[in-house]
């Protein structure tokens, strides 16, 4: 049905990017001699990396049997809810794997004291690339990718409620991450670090197409995400089986409204923030201004958004620990209803403390005391909630042999530095002392490195249902310990290095920051490996996995009562809530 | 959510419920067509590009979902179906966007004159004189357009769709009048957005919310054309309300804006 539509649409969309892209091209080169500098030994590795994005969906296709014209224009044009995870969940790994190329480019040139693998000018496009790549265009992806597979099952719906705005949004996203990542060709993708700190980013300063562009490519991101919030929102509170009331509802389709609640408050402050600055930019207004203080307005516009955006990131994951655990612990899961309201409460602070990115920033010192307290005051519920997802093992007999399981437990580990070393950075005292220091970059490794490893719980988790076989589990332990003694590998030589500053790209032999670097580089080689070898299980396992059967973990939610994969409209015969 | 399961039993699971999905290219067209444009602020010739494409592949999209339709549960003209909630939502995220830059508005203020205009700069600057008798006119224009939305709703629900085409196109008429008199306004305001920062906040907060009116016009006329194609029955009232949901809205910002932006300068 599809294949025959194919050739109008798929010719118009050949001539179309075509058009589009060779003027943006040219114009590109035309504005900077540095296209692609060849000089550079880290050009190499970007330009694997695009080779490796290109082997990754080649190979994929090609385990897809009978991959041909019909189904490139089915997945081009579907609306279905797990299709689109589908394509959510494959844009993801792709960020992914730019993200940590990027990643490793970072780490190689700190690898020795005055390296000069790179110029300063790619190390600051690398930074900035690999925060903003990995915690907007993968980390939240991700959730999407699950939250569109695996909500509307967890719910006993048919489908979204709105199919047709969820593909829109999911190809926003990804020509949003396309737009800001294109700068890389256009004269230099932006580097002015993920925060876009004013005044850098004003067209005095930093004259290059690489901001505007990475502006553009959140105006489609943010444009994405509004669009998947109203329909989760909708879906979740108007969707579900008529018994099951909302308190009902599985863990992680709580975390995914907990998730969307907060995207809806935050980022259109983004979305403000964004057009003020490609205002600046290109019209000229005077929105960042010196005269009224335009630095601190920024400031405040962004952590409005910037701080809230790590519950973003972690609520999903949370979410998945809470699936996995009680499925494997076979237990209830310990305090649910307190679960839920300590998250909600976790929910509205979130978005009263983002001053505390500010402490140096000379704001009022009584509101420097209110937002040490109520950032104190997060760990509170999230304390709760970590104190009962180990109060679920009490008495219990854990199968500590299954994957999703291994994986949460060490996100649980990880989770607990993370969480310990940001209860010191909220106080005032400690933070101008240790703020853009290599402390703070450990301390939200930590946090958003357990939030990637429940994520790849998750992934071990839902796997069987999305492609009805199992990951090989040989691999996948390699995976686990590669990943876990990489990630501690990595970041605890970091937090010894509290005096080194972040961003700098080269430093001298004299400081004594030559070990930890050493080992933090050895480390980030290790995780990656890890992925390697996960990606390379995810692909195999598609075609050559076991067969997992409808329900191989023994789970009690919804999605486990269809098949695997399950059937175009979701369920033969609707499921009933069972208390 | 009793109300939710009760409409749930009526009308299960809106439109996928004969289980078949529907592809189609409009959403990958349409997001296509929104990057060029957006594109093209950067780099025109995109835009030349774009806005064809985002015309065509609205339109395209709009005739597809207008040929589900007869798949669709049908509901009575007084429940709210999963549109009218839906722009609640919008409705919630609009209004953080204009909080975004009524925020500025306030901050620049404090910044040229503190809160009690004790630092001896000029707000508003120097020089700035609003006509606020047009605006005052202006403002009448946009609330009667209000009012005749609601008329029009309320026709469309009972079942009487020629006066509710009637008041709709009332509204648009109005809706109209108001940015044709805020174009006229801007090209004799005698200052520019780049001149100073008071240019940059009452520029970009008034046209902000132009812009509203202006994706409000367009829905209104999309409802309009639909109406006279004799799509919209009182049972489909849903999309009709949450349509006039977002004019309100925009009024309701609007009086805001009179009383923070126009009323101060008197």
């Amino acid at each position: 049905m599809a294949g025959r539509r194919f050739h109008s649409i798929g010719t118009l969309l050949v001539v179309l990017i075509l058009t589009a892209l060779v003027p943006s091209i040219v114009a590109g080169q035309a504005d900077s001699d540095s296209f692609i500098n060849t000089d550079e030994p880290a050009w190499l590795i970007i330009v694997g990396a695009l080779v490796a994005i290109v082997l990754i969906i080649v190979i994929a296709l090609w385990r897809m049997e009978g991959f041909g014209k019909a189904e490139l224009a089915h997945w081009l044009t579907t609306t279905n809810h797990k299709d689109v995870g589908l394509l959510y969940l494959w844009a993801s790994i792709i960020f992914g794997v730019i993200g940590m190329a990027l990643s490793i480019l970072i780490r190689l040139q700190l690898i020795v004291p005055d390296n000069e693998f790179m110029t300063g000018g790619l190390f600051n496009e690398a930074v900035t690339m690999h925060g903003a790549v990995m915690v907007l265009f993968t980390v939240s992806p991700m959730a999407f990718a699950f939250a569109n597979y695996i909500v509307p099952l967890q719910i006993g719906a048919r489908d979204m409620a709105f199919p047709r705005l969820n593909a829109l949004s999911f190809w926003t996203f990804v020509l949003g991450g396309l737009t800001a990542a294109s700068g890389f060709f256009f004269g230099g993708a932006a580097d002015v670090g993920w925060t876009f700190y004013s005044p850098l980013t004003s067209i005095d300063y930093t004259p290059g197409a690489g901001v505007s562009l990475a502006g553009a490519g959140l105006v489609l991101l943010i444009l994405s995400v509004t669009g998947s919030t109203i329909n989760f929102l909708v879906t979740i509170l108007r969707h579900r089986i008529p018994s099951m009331e909302i308190m009902h509802m599985p863990m992680y389709t709580w975390s995914i409204l907990f998730t969307v609640i907060l995207m809806l408050i935050i980022f259109p402050a983004l979305l403000g923030a964004v057009l003020m600055l490609v205002g600046d930019r290109v019209f000229g207004t005077l929105f960042f201004d010196p005269a009224i203080d335009g630095t601190t307005w920024w400031l405040h516009i962004f952590w409005f958004f910037g701080h809230p955006e790590v519950y973003v990131v972690l609520m999903p994951g949370l979410g998945m620990a809470l699936e996995v655990v009680p499925t494997f612990v076979q237990r209830h899961l310990y305090g649910r209803k307190i679960i839920i309201w300590s998250l909600m409460v976790a929910l509205v602070l979130s978005v009263l403390v983002w001053a505390h990115h500010m402490f140096v920033t000379g704001i009022n010192p009584t509101f420097r005391k209110i937002e040490t307290i109520g950032t104190e005051l997060i760990s509170v519920p999230f304390g709760i909630v970590y104190l009962c997802l180990l109060g679920t093992f009490h008495k219990s007999k854990p199968d500590f042999t299954k994957l999703p399981l291994a994986f949460v437990m060490g996100a649980i580990g990880i989770f607990l530095i993370g969480g310990i070393t940001g209860v010191f950075l909220s106080s005032v005292a400690m933070d101008v002392q240790l703020r853009g220091t290599y402390y703070i970059v450990a301390h939200f490794h930590y946090t958003l490195g357990s939030v990637a490893v429940m994520t790849l719980a998750g992934i071990y988790y839902w796997y069987p249902k999305m492609f009805g076989r199992m990951l090989d589990r040989g691999l996948g332990w390699w995976h686990f310990w590669l990943t876990f003694l990489g990630i501690n590998l990595t970041f605890i030589p970091l937090f010894g290095m509290w005096d080194m500053p972040r961003r700098i790209y080269s430093y001298q032999a004299n400081e004594g920051w030559a070990t930890e670097n050493l080992f933090a580089t050895f480390g980030s080689l290790v995780v990656f490996v890890g992925q390697l070898i996960f990606l390379w299980n995810f692909i195999r396992s598609m075609k050559h996995g076991e067969l997992a059967g409808d329900d191989p973990w023994g789970g009690s939610t919804f999605e486990w009562s269809t098949s695997s994969p399950p059937p175009e409209h979701n369920f033969d015969e609707l499921p009933e809530l069972i208390s | 959510m009793a109300l939710s399961s009760v409409e749930m039993s009526a009308g299960k699971y809106g439109m996928e419920a004969g289980g078949e999905v529907h592809n189609s290219p409009a959403p990958l067209l349409t997001s296509l067509a929104i990057t060029l444009c957006l594109g093209g602020l950067l780099i025109w010739p995109l835009a030349v590009l774009g806005v064809p494409l985002l015309v065509y592949s609205i339109n395209k999209w709009l005739r597809e979902e207008v040929g589900l339709w007869p798949e669709r549960p049908v509901r009575n003209s007084a429940d709210w179906g999963d549109a009218s909630w839906a722009m609640v939502w919008i409705i919630i995220t609009e209004c953080i966007i204009f909080a975004s830059f009524f925020a500025y508005w306030f901050w620049t203020r404090w910044h040229t004159i503190s809160w009690d205009g004790s630092v001896g700069g000029t707000w508003p600057a120097a020089g700035v004189e609003h006509d606020i008798t047009l605006v005052g006119i202006n403002t009448v224009i946009l609330l009667s357009s209000g009012i005749l939305a609601h008329l029009s709703g309320n026709r469309h629900a009972e079942g009487d769709a020629s006066g509710a085409t009637k008041f709709l196109y009332g509204t648009i008429l109005l809706g109209g009048a108001f940015l044709v008199i805020q174009l006229y306004e801007y090209t004799n305001a005698g200052f520019l957005w780049n001149d100073h920062p008071y240019g940059t906040a009452f520029f970009s907060l008034t046209g902000l919310h132009g812009l509203h009116v202006l994706v409000g016009l367009i829905a209104l006329s999309v409802i309009g054309a639909l109406m006279h194609g004799g799509h919209l029955p009182s049972e489909r009232h849903d999309g009709y309300r949450a349509v006039m949901m977002y004019w309100h809205f925009v009024d309701a910002v609007w009086v805001l804006l009179f009383l923070i932006v126009y009323l101060e300068a008197i």
